[in-house]
């Protein structure tokens, strides 16, 4: 059993799709630590990119040509663990029926990705740092150590610090693994990149699609652009596949979106009005609420009043009314669609 | 600030953005600094009472606001001081939100400051708009508090983020 993934060439060639300052930033980071042999720590929520961005640190580096291996520390049983890590002799515990490599012999001249580091036991954390200090390990049931060469990227969803000051993650070992820290933001505040990224997934499953590329329509793009992406990159990535699988058209519209996405853009634009303990202003979200009906439909009805005035089954007079008493401002905008 | 329940009628889970300023953050050690020269707000909007409630609203938050009632008066105050987030109306007499937009992303200075459109113009040509200008949030008005000061504390911590990286970059040695 092989609990941890070396990487496989199809993962290489993978860029850092995005254009945002902080995204920039961290491609001029994996440029610079690349060249280095440092430690890495990087944290960002779940889905943000922290394996791609340790992915590229391993192919820019000077141990490119070594294996990149990956292993999910929060995945896996703690005793299980040290012997993935360390590997063990034979006989070093009950099923231990042969010798076994572990990680740092099998990476030797590459790249350690340890994912969800937090999530390491005290004593496998002990000796974690020996192996960052000493460059040498001891692996289970033996009684000698073992030289390794191998670069060590860690990564954490939860904040290693808080971790740190819970008493949970030892503060040496933390400080031995970020000796580069690198943050990776999640989606929601890198928005503006939402549509880059859409494009770069689109044409990566359109390229597989027999029968032929499907878009993304502007409204579609607008509430992909607008939902907040908890699951990050990985979410967008996988709702994009999702809809390119099921699409029968040519255009993904955003009919088609999943219904949680539309649900919240749609929350996002009619607000649920709630008392908070300041109370609320009822005549301005009614005038809010009445506002965005009459700007869709004189969009709709392309600036004409007794169209729009029809849509919104008010008499024309009623809506010429309404609009003129907007008109006079009080933070609420002008109506010209 | 109350919270406010709506937040959680929305469908999607959604995490509280960090705050550059926590106590938390101030603890020896913590990579997570407190940023005390963060948070010059640049708050723009024709009407005068709608700068004044959120600059009070961003002032319980111990931000700096500036206001700015007009687009030429936000572009003038944009390039001439340092700048950190700009909460942008859409309608204004004269240069309107989409205009400033566009002429931010033409100067250096001025092109990565992120911009929140608070808006009641929310139909789909503004929103396309400004998802094409690369503004960072898109906010309905009338604008619910507890939502609006997420997503300042969301831009600012990418502002923060942005400069602790610029050290990290800085000390990183090329070898
Ligand atoms: N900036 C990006 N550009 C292109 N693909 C990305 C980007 N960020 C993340 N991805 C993709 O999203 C998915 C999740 O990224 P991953 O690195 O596994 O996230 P994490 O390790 O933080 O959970 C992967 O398929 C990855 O290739
Ligand atoms: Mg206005």
């Amino acid at each position: 059993m092989l609990l941890f993934r070396r990487l496989d060439s199809a993962h290489t060639h993978r860029n850092l799709i995005g254009q945002h300052p902080l995204i920039l930033r961290i491609q001029a980071l994996i440029k610079k630590v690349a060249a280095t042999d440092a430690t890495v720590l990087i944290s960002g929520e779940s889905g943000t990119g922290k394996e791609l961005v340790a992915r590229q640190i391993h192919s820019l580096s000077p141990r490119a040509a070594g294996p990149f291996i990956a292993l999910n520390c929060g995945a896996i049983p703690a005793e299980l663990l040290e012997s993935e890590l360390f590997g063990h002799e034979r006989g070093a515990f009950t099923g231990a029926v042969g010798t076994r490599h572990g990680m740092f012999q099998v990476a030797s001249g590459g790249t350690i990705f340890l994912d969800e580091v937090a999530e390491m036991s005290p004593p496998l954390q002990v000796k974690l740092l020996r192996v960052l200090q000493e460059r040498e390990f001891r692996p289970v049931g033996s009684d000698r150590s073992m030289k390794t060469d191998v670069r060590v990227i860690a990564a954490s969803n939860k904040e290693l610090f808080d971790e740190v000051s819970k008493g949970r993650f030892r503060e040496d070992l933390f400080y031995r693994l970020q000796v580069i820290p690198i943050r990776v933001p999640p989606l929601r505040d890198r928005r503006s990149d939402v549509p880059l990224l859409i494009d770069h997934f689109l044409e990566k499953m359109n390229a597989r699609r027999p029968q032929g590329p499907v878009r993304v329509n502007d409204e579609a793009r607008v509430q992909l652009w607008e939902y907040d992406w908890p699951g990050n990159v990985r979410e967008l990535e996988n709702v994009i596949e999702q809809l390119v699988v099921l699409a029968d058209g040519d255009t993904i519209e955003a009919e088609n979106l999943p219904p949680s996405i539309r649900r919240f853009v749609a929350g996002k634009h009619n607000p649920t009005p709630a008392l908070s303990d300041e109370g609320f202003d009822f005549n301005r979200a009614v005038e809010a609420f009445e506002n965005q009906l009459i700007v869709e439909a004189l969009r709709r009805s392309g600036g004409n009043k007794q169209a729009a005035a029809r849509l919104l089954g008010l008499k024309r007079t009623t809506l010429v009314a309404k609009l003129r008493r907007r008109r006079g401002g009080n933070g609420v905008e002008e109506l010209t669609p | 600030m109350s919270e406010n329940p709506s937040d959680e009628s929305k469908n999607a889970p959604r995490r509280r953005a960090r705050d550059p300023g926590t106590a938390a953050a101030a603890k020896p050690g913590n990579p997570r600094r407190p940023a005390a020269d963060f948070g010059s707000v640049l708050v723009v909007d024709d009407n005068r009472d709608a700068v004044d409630i959120l600059c009070r609203l961003l002032g319980t938050q111990h931000l700096h606001t500036i206001p700015a009632y007009g687009g030429s008066e936000c572009l003038d105050i944009a390039r001439s001081q340092p700048i950190d987030l700009i909460l942008l109306d859409v309608s204004m007499p004269g240069m309107d939100g989409l205009a400033v937009c566009r002429e931010l992303a033409k100067e250096e200075r001025t092109r990565s400051i992120p911009i929140i459109l608070v808006t009641a113009r929310d139909d789909h040509e503004t929103r396309v708009a400004g998802m094409r200008l690369g503004v960072s949030e898109f906010l309905t008005k009338p604008v619910n508090r507890a939502e609006l000061l997420e997503r300042v504390r969301g831009q600012l911590s990418a502002r923060v983020l942005a400069r602790e990286m610029d050290e990290t970059i800085e000390r990183t040695p090329q070898e």
